[in-house]
């Protein structure tokens, strides 16, 4: 037998393999092995989502953003890189009764306004500033996210500037919308 | 086996982790809208090899350089561009490139070759190879987030060192990542080889006995040097040889089971035992698995580490990471008690030369080399010694305790060394008692009449300046030290019964002396040979 031929070529040497293989198996389980495996989020899939499709993955990303690290890195990461509005967290406390205006950089504003028609609806406007020119005629993303929660809403073209889509007051998004710690990305 | 928990199966099955395989299943059936697969399965079956033979450096070297130059090169940067753009397949990247080529200088397109020159290097980007970078992608990133923000420094400018740093970066993070995933894979290649080489150089007279010392340090010697299994550090060696033993010890047991259990088959006729077999032979590593899950074996310096007993501090942190050494080897402590003192004290040696090596480029390996300076076997077995002493004043100390509050192992213990005339009086003493003596009363006879045992206990007591003896604990607390108490005696037999195993290995070299200086030799010439070159180049 040459000494590096595989050592299974008997039933004995089968057995004693085995056992050194449930040995290892088992050594490797005491001491790193993470107990579940999971079915990884991949970056197609983020990417997806920052980008407003809708997949079969998306429930899984949006679970995976608000719980794995790693994979809210590549999403924070994939924000970044197609940003094209920004709103950072207030910094002072609001004191009315709802957030209805968020002025972003480069004077990005998000405004709620109330239905008149149906009270429990709001309008949600997106105004862009004369310099966002090269976002006019395109869908755009919006994304909400605070340290534990994450929704995003898909926006029609920019029209005049300005783009809104109709909220439920029992939307997510709306109640997203109203935490003072969330920051807001444009896609 | 579906019982258990998925992500060991697969560990058992075939030494990669659930996780990684799941991973991998993932890309393979990333799908677009139309549901086509994202990746073929050329480029998933290249990079699953890679991965799995740990035998990637290359790959992402190349992997670097088609990166670089698409981050460099595409608006929207690499993810966009793979999964936004969907440039994945031949085509769709040959025309980019072909596009890329009109406007830029470095890349040139020549008879339908694409050739780019970064720095000092020429670079031949290959179409066919898309797929493949695309799903590299996909896991790196998974693998590691920060890779978006490397990918970020390509966008100003590509050059040859900057590649091969992020390529140095990436094999880094991807060692990092498998170690957990593929270590059981690596180490059962590894018993594999010992195995093999074991079997082949056994003689006639040995092949009952495969594992010895002696058998280990030689194979430690042929092989330290050789690229398959990675053994050049002797504590792999020595770690790899006492699960070989466990696993002979256990596959013999499981023989003989299979043996009990054929007879009985054969004595009620049941000749279609084989069929039985087919299937058994099948989960048998599962059942295996899960038999061993469950076993008791010795972790008594872990339990020892564990809430309760952690905060009476049994051992010191030095003696836990010492005797825990001893209870890692399992069975083959017993077995290969040579072999575990050669891993201590040139295992030991082996690591200063790599902190050397790595610390001061090898300033010190010569003298290190020449093992100036390194604990002899008189000095260990002297510390071993000293040791089983430390454990026995912990267990005294422990004595002492339970004997205040009058437990009856702690009476046992002091009637044991009494002497026979000593025993003689306190049976009459206890005789004259009307009625059952109580422990408190048992305790009081010895006080008067052992005070000088009773003296060494508070004595060895009083020694001990670790949290849980710097004054009597109180009653509810016994039960912890009678538990840690149990794991101290089950140390102290352990260390007690290696060294008795160890001296009767030393007898059997023709003296202590000869033996400590052949293996000096050996070692030395050994590490001469791994390191010697390259302490001779610095």
């Amino acid at each position: 037998m040459s000494p590096y031929s595989d050592g299974q070529s008997n039933p004995n040497n089968e057995a004693i393999l085995q056992a050194y293989g449930v040995l290892t198996a088992l050594h490797a389980i005491e001491t790193e092995q993470p107990m579940q495996a999971e079915k990884p989020v991949l970056i197609n899939d983020i990417l997806a989502y920052v980008k407003g499709r809708t997949t079969t993955q998306t429930q899984r990303v949006e679970v995976a953003i608000a719980s794995n690290l790693s994979v809210r890195r590549q999403y924070k990461q994939l924000l970044n890189i197609n940003q094209i509005g920004h709103i950072a967290r207030p910094r002072a406390a609001h004191s009315g009764p709802m957030y209805d205006l968020r002025i972003g950089e480069q004077g990005l504003r998000l405004m709620l306004k109330q239905s008149k028609g149906h009270p429990d609806q709001y309008y949600l406007i997106l105004e862009l500033p004369e310099s966002f020119s090269q976002v006019h005629g395109r869908p755009l993303v919006l994304h909400a996210n605070t340290e534990t929660r994450t929704q995003r809403a898909v926006f029609p073209p920019v029209h005049d500037r300005l783009s809104q889509i109709i909220l439920s007051s029992d939307d997510a998004l709306f109640s997203l919308l109203q935490d003072h710690d969330v920051e807001i990305d444009i896609q | 086996m579906d019982e258990l928990n998925q992500g060991l199966s697969s560990l058992v099955r075939f030494g990669v982790s659930d996780q990684l395989i799941q991973d991998l299943q993932a890309i393979e059936e990333s799908a677009d809208l139309n549901g086509k697969a994202l990746y073929d399965q050329a480029a998933i079956y290249e990079m699953r090899c890679a991965l799995l033979c740990r035998n990637y450096a290359k790959a992402l070297w190349e992997y670097s350089h088609y990166i670089a130059l698409i981050e460099h090169e595409s608006a929207s940067g690499v993810i966009e561009f793979f999964w936004e753009q969907e440039i994945l397949s031949v085509s769709k990247f040959r025309h980019w490139l072909a596009d890329v080529s009109n406007t830029s200088d470095a890349l040139v397109e020549d008879q339908g070759v694409f050739r780019c020159r970064m720095g000092k290097r020429e670079f031949r980007f290959n179409p066919k190879r898309i797929n493949l970078m695309a799903a590299w992608t996909a896991f790196l990133v998974m693998v590691e987030p920060g890779v978006l923000e490397k990918l970020a420094s390509f966008r100003e400018s590509i050059s040859e060192k900057a590649i091969d740093e992020f390529a140095k970066y990436l094999k880094m993070a991807l060692d990092r990542y498998l170690e957990p995933h593929l270590q059981a894979v690596h180490q059962q290649r590894q018993g594999r080889v010992l195995l093999s080489w074991l079997q082949s150089h056994a003689t006639a007279a040995q092949s009952d006995v495969l594992l010895s010392d002696e058998q280990i340090v030689d194979f430690w010697q042929h092989n330290a040097h050789a690229d398959d299994g990675d053994f050049k550090r002797f504590v792999t060696v020595a770690d790899c040889a006492y699960r070989l033993y466990e696993a002979m010890e256990l596959s013999e047991a499981q023989k003989q089971i299979d043996g009990a259990r054929s007879y009985h088959q054969d004595q009620w006729g049941d000749d279609a035992s084989w069929l039985v077999d087919e299937v058994s032979q099948m989960s048998n590593s599962e059942n295996l698995f899960e038999s061993l899950l469950g076993r008791d074996v010795l972790r008594s310096v872990v339990s020892l580490g564990d809430v309760p007993l952690k905060d009476i501090k049994f051992l010191t942190a030095k003696d836990a990471a010492y005797c825990e050494k001893f209870e890692l080897a399992g069975s083959g402590l017993s077995a290969l008690p040579l072999t575990f003192l050669r891993a201590q004290i040139y295992g030991l040696q082996q690591a200063r030369i790599s902190e050397d090596m790595r610390a001061t480029r090898g300033r010190n390996l010569r003298q290190l080399i020449a093992l100036e300076g390194i604990t002899g076997l008189d000095a260990w077995s002297d510390e071993l010694s000293a040791q089983l002493g430390r454990i026995r004043q912990t267990r005294l100390a422990v004595t002492y305790i339970l004997y205040k509050y009058a437990h009856p192992l702690a009476m046992a213990r002091v009637l044991e060394s009494l002497n026979d005339e000593q025993k003689h009086v306190l049976s009459s003493q206890l005789e004259q008692q009307s009625e059952t003596p109580l422990e408190n009363q048992v305790a009081q006879h010895l006080a008067s009449l052992a005070p000088e045992e009773i003296k060494a206990l508070e004595t060895a007591f009083s020694k001990i300046n670790r949290a849980g003896f710097k004054a009597l604990p109180e009653q509810s607390q016994v039960e912890n030290y009678l538990a840690g108490d149990k794991h101290l005696a089950d140390l102290e037999s352990l260390l007690g019964q290696y060294a008795t195993h160890l001296a009767q290995s030393v007898k059997r070299h023709t003296d202590r002396a000869t033996l400590e200086a052949r293996d000096a030799r050996l070692f030395s010439q050994t590490f001469a040979r791994l390191y010697g070159e390259q302490g001779d180049e610095l």
